[in-house]
């Protein structure tokens, strides 16, 4: 056996166990999802062939759409926001604070609290008669603040809003790492070329942040088109079809309606979205990210 | 060495022990048995040590699981191929589901061949019968009364609720029973956000159900609830209570409600709670308050107690469901103040004397006609959504209520439509 052989077998050897694991649990399951969505299953009855049946469906299905739509406006308005206010908070607290990581740990927090306790407490927060927000909208002189939850318009902007609060603490750190990374002697350069305060975050810091920043942006995409839990705990996809998300609805159509086939056609679709971003953003990234040796 | 050796003599030994253990316990059927919230409920209990008594021969494994993931670890079990053999089809939902897939097994000939006799069950059996096939007992048969706290109405000196109330005394009294502002303020009715307590109004009128029927039938019930909620503000609204997680248990304990109109499943739970000293609340109970001008008629659930068709184990499944959904269990229900799918006289009459049951109460329970919240039909879980999220919308003020049931048509035929 050539040495090099050799070597690449043990190195096989090493990934194998996480190898079978990926096997079993993420690529079997993932193309038996894809099969069925060919299929008619009701979880218990032998499966049915149906072609492409479950897609045609989908066109014609309102709630299909709703969902679809709701998701892209939950995606194009959570994504820029947490990145906006993570990484505001990872300059605040980047340096020259006191108690900067008791700080820190308080935004990381949301991150780390149970979505089901926190989205009850954003339930009574946004009540909007009684709610903490409304009371000091209110005070604010806001004569007819928004009913949140309770309405149509801005059910959705509440459940942002909430999730915003709830990821931005954990890009937060990820930035705060990037940031870590950019040498300290580059600033000192930009200082003395006279570049001001806006200056050496527009051509220093940003740039060299825009690895991490590319990062954070597939991250947060990915969990934006999978939002479930904070929407099936917060507005049960409500009021009416308001804030239905494509993973609520696949849920709707797997455990309400037991239409296997269905949700998983639904699914490799969400699959696909996310593929096509996915892969575009990589190309894309040539184009803006810098990375420094 | 001596040590080693010991050790594997006692190893040894251990096995022989468990040998010998499970030996004795094959002698018995052991039958797994499925329900909700087994150990808070009280009674599930007492219906198995009852049944294993009298039936020495079987042994029943109880898989408890907490009350809203029922349904779906349920049917997960099932399709993982568990061999559960007796359990309860908690909602239509679940019961029409497993018929329709076949998953449980008709029990006609099982009840000709013993003679069970099915008048006691009266007409709630109709409701579980498809395609001509009974395929479980009714263990439990809830209906919806109004419970009423008499403090409160002596304190305003409001006359108590009568069984042939309509809709119109319940709105007037609500009004009469509201005192108070913010957070201080005592209404007259509280109504839990859930879909049916919306819908129940229309499918009191008798003119079909929600899967066939026209649901023009529920613009009157939902315009009394509006009222009542919106206008009057004698209840607080949709929002407020779906928000504030609101729950009629609590709210009606604390005493600052005057009429809540629930199922007869929350009997059990008031006077536990009373003995518990969670409340003090001289409670009262009538019958359902109807539309002016018709026959009494109140809605209810049926919860049947059904038999996996895959069982090993068919004639002991069929022993626990016969006793479970049948007399002996019924009266063991009864003690417990749950509302039994098996009635007769003497079934009231445990009822009754049970303590901390209101003494003018059993009038209430008297009730000749009890529509069903739903149908068992396959498409009930898409059209239960859907009914629900349309009545949030008119209930929240987004939608008048004349488009939110334009809409439900609408999107029953759509659902309909894409599911053949």
């Amino acid at each position: 056996m050539k040495p090099s052989t050799r070597k690449r077998l043990t190195a096989y050897c090493f990934l194998l166990p996480n190898l079978i694991g990926f096997l079993v649990f993420t690529l079997i399951p993932v193309v038996a999802a894809l099969g069925l969505s060919f299929m008619r299953w009701d979880s218990y009855n032998p499966t049915q062939f149906v072609g492409l049946q479950n897609f045609r469906i989908m066109l014609r299905d309102s709630s299909f759409r709703i969902s679809f739509w709701n998701t892209i406006y939950f995606t194009c308005a959570t994504v820029p926001l947490t990145v906006i206010v993570s990484l505001v908070l990872a300059l605040a607290l980047d340096k020259g604070l006191k108690g900067l990581s008791v700080f820190r740990a308080i935004h990381f927090f949301p991150h780390i609290a149970s979505t089901v306790a926190v989205a009850v407490v954003w339930q009574f927060l946004y009540n909007a008669d009684m709610g903490p927000i409304n009371m000091f909208l209110k005070t604010m002189g806001v004569t007819d603040p928004p009913r949140w939850t309770a309405s149509v318009t801005w059910a959705m902007p509440a459940v942002i809003i909430m999730g915003v609060w709830k990821s931005a603490g954990y890009y937060m750190i990820m930035f705060l790492a990037g940031l870590q990374g950019i040498p300290n002697h580059l600033y000192e350069a930009a200082t003395i070329d006279g570049a001001n305060g806006w200056h050496r975050f527009r051509y220093v810091t940003l740039p060299l942040l825009t690895p991490t920043l590319f990062f954070v942006i597939i991250m947060n995409l990915i969990y934006s088109f999978k939002v479930f839990d904070q929407i099936y705990i917060m507005t049960q996809g409500g009021p009416g079809r308001a804030t239905s998300v494509l993973v609520y609805y696949i849920y709707v159509q797997a455990f309400v309606n037991q239409n296997f086939g269905y949700a998983s056609a639904m699914a490799f679709v969400l699959f696909l979205i996310l593929l096509v971003i996915t892969i575009v953003q990589f190309r894309l990234q040539e184009k803006w990210v810098q990375f420094v040796n | 060495m001596r040590n080693n050796r010991s050790v594997i003599l006692l190893v040894v030994v251990a096995l022989f022990l468990a040998m010998a253990c499970t030996a004795t316990a094959e002698e018995k059927t052991v039958l797994r048995f499925a329900c909700w919230d087994y150990e808070v409920s009280g009674y599930d209990p007492q219906l198995i040590k009852a049944f294993e008594e009298s039936n020495p021969d079987i042994k029943v494994e109880v898989y408890d699981m907490p009350a809203n993931e029922y349904g779906d670890k349920v049917l997960i079990m099932l399709a993982g191929g568990e061999d559960l053999d007796v359990f309860y089809a908690k909602d239509p939902t679940l019961y029409s589901g497993l018929v329709l897939r076949r998953q449980i097994m008709p029990i006609d000939e099982l009840v000709s061949r013993d003679g069970v006799d099915l008048v006691a069950y009266g007409g709630v059996l109709d409701n579980i019968i498809i395609d001509g096939k009974l395929y479980g007992l009714p263990y439990r048969s809830d209906f919806w009364i109004l419970y009423y706290n008499k403090d409160l109405f002596d304190e305003w000196g409001v006359p108590y609720p009568t069984n042939n109330w309509t809709w119109e005394d319940y709105r007037e009294t609500a009004k009469q029973l509201t005192h108070g502002e913010g957070a201080n303020r005592k209404h007259g009715a509280y109504i839990q956000p859930w879909a049916s307590s919306y819908f129940l109004f229309g499918l009191q009128k008798g003119q079909g159900d929600l899967v066939e029927g026209e649901y023009s039938m529920l613009k009157d019930g939902l315009e009394l609830a509006y009222q009542v909620q919106l206008v009057d503000k004698s209840a607080a609204d949709y929002a407020t209570n779906q928000s504030m997680g609101s729950h009629y248990r609590g709210i009606f304990e604390r005493g600052n409600v005057g009429m809540l109109y629930m199922g007869t499943w929350y009997i059990q739970a008031l006077v536990y709670d009373a003995m518990q000293g969670l409340h003090d609340v001289n409670w009262g109970i009538v019958r359902m308050p109807q539309w002016e001008g018709l026959e009494h008629a109140t809605i209810g659930n049926v919860t049947p107690v059904v038999i996996n068709s895959k069982t090993k184990h068919k004639e002991a499944a069929w022993r626990l469901a016969k006793f479970l959904g049948g007399k002996d269990g019924a009266e063991i229900l009864a003690k417990n103040q749950i509302m039994p799918g098996y009635v007769d006289s003497t079934i009231l009459e445990r009822f009754a004397e049970a303590p901390g049951f209101p003494p003018d109460g059993l009038d209430a329970l008297v009730t000749k006609k009890v529509y069903m919240e739903w149908p068992p039909h396959r498409l009930v879980g898409l059209l239960g959504n859907m009914v629900n999220e349309e009545i949030v919308l008119a209930m929240t003020g987004n939608k008048s209520i004349d488009e939110a049931i334009a809409d439900m048509e609408a999107r029953r035929e759509e659902i309909f439509m894409l599911n053949p």
